[in-house]
């Protein structure tokens, strides 16, 4: 089978430098005058080709390309993760780590503040940041060049960025949770602060210090929203065959960006990033992918299983608890898993590993300049009800719980009820991914590990922040019960 | 993947000069997603059309003389010539009425002119 990334060329290549600069026309933007014989340049690695055309060489024809699982990858490439002490940072860490990339990456530790200030704890204990590369390097041979840095400490930000010159870099450094912007006006005004201006002093440091290296952009599916017209959600931009009628004409879309419908402030903060990321590919021919991840669930890489003390934060408060991870605590300790609403909504979900595998087929895929991409992130699409339910009969069926569900008043503003018709082919056709996880495959894990006992401790010890008390509205008090359902 | 070679200088010259229908070219870069995105509706007009026209795809980059020549402004840009001579042309990803539309009405031209 020929591998995702065989047949891109040194335009893909962070170490194809144009001499002189490339003679872009940004898409249907004017060209100016054309120069001649402009497209050439050489390779960082191998001078001895002098210049050459980009297009001339493939990676399956490279030598600096070889053949990995996930397609084509850049022998020994450097690639810095920001966020790295996250629930994803921290595990794609070890996993690019395990399969020889050489890793890098920085954090401020303000996520383990953030769930310190609700009064929770990450269920499965973490080592502190010197204990985990410390064990990595003990235990999977792995080196993490790691620095404390808040990435919008511009100076040592940059500083950093010079020591490395990563050839691509992963941005998970943002605060991520919808509550959290909605608690009150400066939750919203820190979390807007946090995650738009660090992209934006990120985008800076690589024009100035590594404008080849591509950018990884943690975007969410929550830019979108749920269109009520039942209108497909494309990747981002527009297929060339969506057109825009008006009167008797009719125009293609194509490659526009289609609406976005942020569904809280800390939405507004990605979708915000997302116009400040095109920008940049638009001005300085930087590369990015910008990813609307689904929600991501689960507590298992192998690297995780070496030592506890490998092992990825898990949290399951009412701001920092994602949907099927909070399920799991919930039926740990027989409370009942909280839906809100009708629990009609439905979201798009992907598992933990099948998440890094993506990133490292994207790693492995970078744009050629000046191309701004879009993928949903995503292997299926559920209610929350349908997964409420999925869980809630694991845990009886195979670990001998009595799980329940309640409703609660829906905290938030959304559409229960809503079409969502999500288009998610990137990733499987022009990266050749396949999910390996099954939803209950990955359930069951989540089960075994979080039924442990000083682990279900640890989640009966912090039951009370789990109900959620952020309302949209702006009152705190907790949501009241609509209904509970003992009966599936 | 628009399953059509893109052409150099030498071969484009060659088609266009002894080419007895009209010649729809594609201009597109490697760095241009609505060039990507355009890929499988190209494909569709060309099954379509393949009887009555020619087509061709330009990189611009590779072939910044024949761009020149044409005084190309920006990706993707779709061209009818007849001979070497520009008939019409549109600017920016096009759905696949434009593109029929493009070609009807140059084919309309050039018959017109005969
Ligand atoms: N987990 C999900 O389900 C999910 C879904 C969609 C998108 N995302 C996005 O993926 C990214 C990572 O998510 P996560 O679940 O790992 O969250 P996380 O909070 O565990 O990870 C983010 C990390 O970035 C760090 N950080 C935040 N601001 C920083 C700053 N200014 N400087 C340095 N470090 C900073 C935090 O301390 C934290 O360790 C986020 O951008 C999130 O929005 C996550």
């Amino acid at each position: 089978m020929t591998e995702h990334n065989a047949h891109n060329t040194c335009w893909n290549c962070p170490m194809f430098e144009f001499k002189g600069g490339v003679d872009f026309r940004a898409c249907g933007q004017s060209a100016g005058e054309v120069e001649e014989g402009f497209n050439m340049g050489s390779c960082k690695r191998r001078p001895e080709l002098g210049f050459f055309d980009p297009s001339s060489v493939s990676f399956e024809e490279c030598p600096e390309w070889e053949k990995s699982e996930y397609g084509y990858r850049l022998r020994k490439m450097k690639v810095m993760i920001l966020g790295i002490d996250g629930y994803l940072g921290w595990s794609l860490a070890l996993w690019l780590g395990s399969l020889g990339y050489e890793v890098s990456g920085i954090d401020n530790y303000s996520r383990r503040n953030w769930v310190k200030e609700k009064g929770s704890h990450t269920i499965v204990p973490i080592a502190r940041m010197t204990q985990r590369l410390k064990k990595a390097k003990e235990i999977l041979g792995i080196n993490i060049n790691f620095r404390e840095i808040d990435l919008l400490d511009r100076n040592k930000f940059r500083e950093f960025l010079e020591e490395v010159k990563p050839d691509a870099i992963v941005h998970y450094a943002e605060n991520p949770s919808a509550p959290y912007s909605m608690v009150d006006d400066d939750h919203a005004v820190f979390v807007q602060t946090n995650n738009v201006m660090g992209t934006l002093r990120l985008l800076f440091a690589m024009r100035d210090i590594v404008p080849n290296a591509s950018l990884i952009k943690l975007g969410t599916m929550g830019e979108y929203g749920t269109p009520l017209t039942g209108r497909p959600i494309f990747e981002g931009l527009f297929p060339a065959d969506a057109v825009l009628k008006w009167g008797d004409r009719e125009w293609s879309l194509g490659g526009e960006l289609t609406p976005r419908d942020p569904v809280s402030f800390y939405h507004v903060s990605k979708v915000q990033d997302t116009f400040n990321v095109y920008e940049a590919c638009k001005y300085w021919w930087l590369r990015s992918y910008d990813i609307m991840q689904g929600v991501i669930y689960g507590v298992h890489l192998p690297q995780f299983e070496e030592d506890d003390d490998l092992r990825t934060r898990f949290d399951v408060d009412e701001w920092f608890g994602t949907a099927i991870n909070r399920f799991v605590a919930q039926a740990v300790v027989g409370i009942p898993l909280t839906i809100y609403g009708t629990g009609h909504q439905k979201r798009g979900f992907l598992a933990l590993m099948d998440a890094m595998q993506c990133m490292t087929r994207l790693i492995n895929n970078p744009p050629p300049p000046g191309v701004y991409d879009v993928v949903n992130q995503l292997s299926g699409v559920y209610s929350l009800m349908e997964l409420a339910m999925t869980v809630a009969k694991i845990g009886k069926e195979e670990f001998g719980l009595s799980p329940k569900i309640q409703r609660l008043e829906n905290p938030r503003v959304e559409a229960d009820e809503h079409p969502y018709e999500v288009i998610y082919k990137n990733l499987p056709d022009r990266f050749g991914f396949k999910p390996k996880v099954t939803l209950e495959e990955e359930i069951y894990r989540m089960f075994k590990l979080l039924t442990k006992p000083h682990i279900k401790a640890r989640i009966e010890e912090k039951k009370h922040v789990i109900l959620p008390r952020t309302h949209w509205s702006g009152e705190k008090r907790e949501a009241k019960i609509i209904e509970i359902i003992d009966k599936f | 993947m628009w399953d059509l070679k893109p052409v150099d200088e030498k071969e484009f010259y060659e088609k266009v000069d002894n080419c007895k229908k009209p010649v729809f070219i594609d201009f597109w870069a490697v760095w241009c997603p609505p060039c990507r995105m355009m890929e499988p509706l190209l494909n569709d007009i060309m099954n379509m059309y393949k009887d009555r026209v020619e087509f061709i795809k330009v990189n611009v980059d590779i072939n910044k003389k024949i761009a020149k020549a044409y005084d190309i402004q920006g990706v993707p840009s779709y061209m009818i010539i007849k001979g070497r001579k520009k008939i019409k042309e549109i600017i920016g990803a096009s759905s696949k009425k434009q593109l029929a539309d493009l070609i009807e009405s140059a084919i309309k031209i050039i018959d017109s002119e005969k």
